[in-house]
C-alpha cells in the first residue's frame, strides 16, 4: 500500500467524529487529511493542553507547532488536564507506533540493552499516560518493515489497559491487538504481512480484503503529503509515496 | 519587578548544582539555553519536560549534570537528538538521565508547587518507567487508610525560565498557546524568570488574559525571538530549515561543534 493510501485510511479514524487525542507524526498528518474530507465533526486534543477543530494554517510539524494551528485553537489547558484528567473521556486515542507488539504495547525508548542500547529512541512523552487510560486506542504504524511488529517488545514505553479496544493500522492491513489478537483487514498485497502475523501466532483466517480508497481520499492525502514535505516530514519526502 | 537582560538573568540565576526548569512545552527557550552555553554553565540539573533539541544542545555542550525529561528528539522530521543518542549508545553515564512520562513529570512539579513530598498519580503498569526504573528512583507506591497509589517524587526547581508572549512591568505574563506544565513549574520553582517576546503596558496584558501572574515572577526579561527556531503563535513560525540544519550538522560530533561555533558563539 502506498503512503497516500495508508494516510487516507488512517484519516477515517478521525472522520468517525468525536474527541480524538492526537499523538505526534502520523496522527497529525491523518488529522489534517480528515479535515479535507466528509465525515462526522471531530475535535483534536494535543498533550500540551489544546483542542483544535480546524486544519492548521500550515501542516503542523508536530503537536507542539502552535503557530501552525493557532487558527484552530478551541480550549486551552495544561498537560495534566489532558494526560491525567481527561484521558478516559476521549472517544479515541490515536498514536504513532513504529515498534509495537501483539498486546498493543509500544516501544519508543530503546533497542537493545538499556545500559548501552543499539539505538536510543526518543522516549515516550505522554504516551504511557494516555495509553494506560484510553478506551479505544488506534495505533498507526507507517513503517515498511514488518519486523517492527513483534510478539513482545523489548522495552515497554506505553501499554494499553487490558480491556481497551486496540487496533493497529499498517500498510498491509488492520490488526486487533490485546488479549485476543487477530487480523481484521488485509490489502491485496498483504500476503507477507499475513504470513508474518501467522508466524507470531495471530489468527488471520477471518480477515476481510480492504476496499480501495476513493479518489477524494487519495487527493486529500496526496495534498497533505505534498504540504508535509515542505514542513520537514521525512515520510512525505520519500519518492515512492504515490 | 526588576527587568534584566537575558545574559544578566542567566548569570544571576543559573549556578552549578542548581535545578533549572526550562520551558516551554513546544516553545523551548533556546535563547536561554544558548546563553547558558555561552556563559559556560556547567553541572546544571535540567528539568525540561519536552526535552527536544534544547536538551540535546545542552547535553552536547557539556552544560548538564542531570536531566529530568519526558523525551528528547527533533519534532521536525521527526529526527533523532544526536547528542542524546550518542551518549546513550556509548554507555555514557556522566549525565544522569531521569525519564518520566509527561503526565508524571507534570504531577511531580505539581507536588513541588504544593510543597508536598510526592503526588499520587494514575499508574502506568507494565512500562519501563516502573519495571526498569527509567525515572531513576522518582516513582514509588504508598499505602494509606484511603487506599494505595503510585506516587511521584516532588520536583522543585531552584529556578524556572518561562516563556510568554506578552508581559507587563509587574511580571504578569500572557501565553498564546496551551499551558503545558509551565504554570505549575513557575509555582514549584523557588525563583521564576519570565522571558517575554514583548513587554507592554498592564492594560494590554490584562485585556489579553494573564496566564502567569506576576506574584510568581522574580525577574523579567524582554527577548524577542526567544524560542526560535521554535515558533511563537501570532509572531513567528517554527523554523523548519533551522531544525533540519541542526539535525544534519549534529549528526556528528564535529558537525555539532561547528554548529555551536557558528550559531551559538558567533555574535
Amino acid at each position: 500500500m502506498t503512503t497516500v493510501d495508508f494516510l487516507a485510511r488512517a484519516a477515517r479514524e478521525f472522520r468517525r467524529g468525536g474527541w480524538v487525542f492526537t499523538g505526534f507524526h502520523w496522527p497529525v498528518l491523518a488529522g489534517q487529511c480528515a479535515y479535507a474530507l466528509d465525515g462526522e465533526p471531530f475535535t483534536q486534543v494535543f498533550e500540551a493542553g489544546a483542542s483544535v477543530h480546524l486544519p492548521g494554517a500550515d501542516v503542523p510539524t508536530s503537536t507542539t507547532d502552535y503557530p501552525a494551528y493557532a487558527n484552530g485553537f478551541g480550549w486551552l489547558g495544561s498537560t495534566a488536564d489532558v494526560l491525567l484528567a481527561m484521558g478516559p473521556r476521549f472517544d479515541r486515542v490515536v498514536l504513532d507506533a513504529s515498534n509495537v507488539d501483539l498486546r498493543g504495547r509500544i516501544n519508543s525508548s530503546y533497542v537493545g540493552p538499556r545500559e548501552r542500547p543499539t539505538v536510543r529512541l526518543p522516549g515516550g512523552g505522554g504516551a504511557a499516560d494516555i495509553a494506560a487510560v484510553a478506551r479505544e486506542l488506534v495505533l498507526l504504524h507507517g513503517a515498511r518493515d514488518l519486523r517492527r511488529i513483534v510478539r513482545a517488545v523489548e522495552h515497554v514505553t506505553a501499554a494499553p489497559a487490558p480491556d481497551a479496544l486496540v487496533r493497529l493500522h499498517t500498510r498491509w492491513g488492520v490488526v486487533r491487538l490485546g488479549a485476543d489478537p487477530r487480523l481484521e483487514e488485509i490489502t491485496a498485497d498483504g500476503a507477507a504481512f499475513r504470513a508474518h502475523l501467522a508466524g507470531l501466532g495471530v489468527p488471520t483466517d477471518g480477515a476481510v480484503t480492504r476496499t480501495a480508497v476513493t479518489a477524494d481520499e487519495r487527493a486529500a492525502a496526496t495534498d497533505v503529503l505534498r504540504r508535509a514535505a515542505e514542513r520537514g516530514y521525512s515520510v512525505a519526502k520519500e519518492t515512492d509515496n504515490r | 519587578m526588576k527587568g534584566r537582560t537575558l545574559a544578566a538573568a542567566v548569570a544571576e540565576y543559573v549556578r552549578p548544582g542548581q535545578r533549572v526548569y526550562l520551558g516551554n512545552f513546544g516553545a523551548q527557550l533556546f535563547s536561554v539555553g544558548h546563553e547558558m552555553i555561552r556563559q559556560r554553565a556547567h553541572d546544571v540539573h535540567a528539568v525540561i519536560a519536552s526535552g527536544g533539541l534544547l536538551m540535546d544542545q545542552l547535553l552536547g555542550a557539556g552544560v548538564l549534570r542531570s536531566a529530568t525529561y519526558g523525551h528528547c528528539w527533533s519534532p521536525v522530521g521527526p529526527a533523532p537528538a544526536w547528542n542524546f543518542r550518542r551518549a546513550a549508545q556509548a554507555g555514557d553515564t556522566t549525565v544522569e538521565l531521569h525519564e518520566l512520562s509527561l503526565g508524571l513529570l507534570t504531577a511531580a512539579l505539581t507536588a513541588g508547587a504544593w510543597r508536598v513530598p510526592f503526588m499520587p498519580v494514575p499508574d502506568v503498569p507494565g512500562t519501563g518507567y516502573l519495571d526498569e526504573d527509567w525515572s531513576g528512583g522518582r516513582l514509588s507506591a504508598v499505602e494509606s487508610e484511603f487506599g494505595s497509589a503510585r506516587v511521584v517524587r516532588a520536583e522543585r526547581p531552584d529556578v524556572a525560565f518561562v516563556h510568554v508572549d506578552l508581559a507587563d512591568s509587574d511580571g504578569n505574563g500572557v501565553l498564546r498557546g496551551p499551558l503545558g506544565e509551565v504554570l505549575v513549574a513557575a509555582q514549584a520553582a523557588r525563583r521564576t524568570v519570565l522571558v517575554a517576546e514583548q513587554v507592554t503596558d498592564a492594560e494590554t496584558v490584562r485585556a489579553a488574559g494573564i496566564s502567569i501572574p506576576g506574584l510568581l515572577v522574580d525577574a523579567l526579561v524582554e527577548s524577542p525571538g526567544a524560542v526560535h527556531p521554535d515558533g511563537a503563535a501570532g509572531r513567528y513560525p517554527r523554523d523548519v530549515e533551522a531544525y533540519e540544519r541542526y539535525s544534519r550538522r549534529s549528526a556528528t560530533v564535529e558537525g555539532f561543534g561547528q554548529w555551536l561555533t557558528e550559531e551559538v558563539f558567533t555574535p
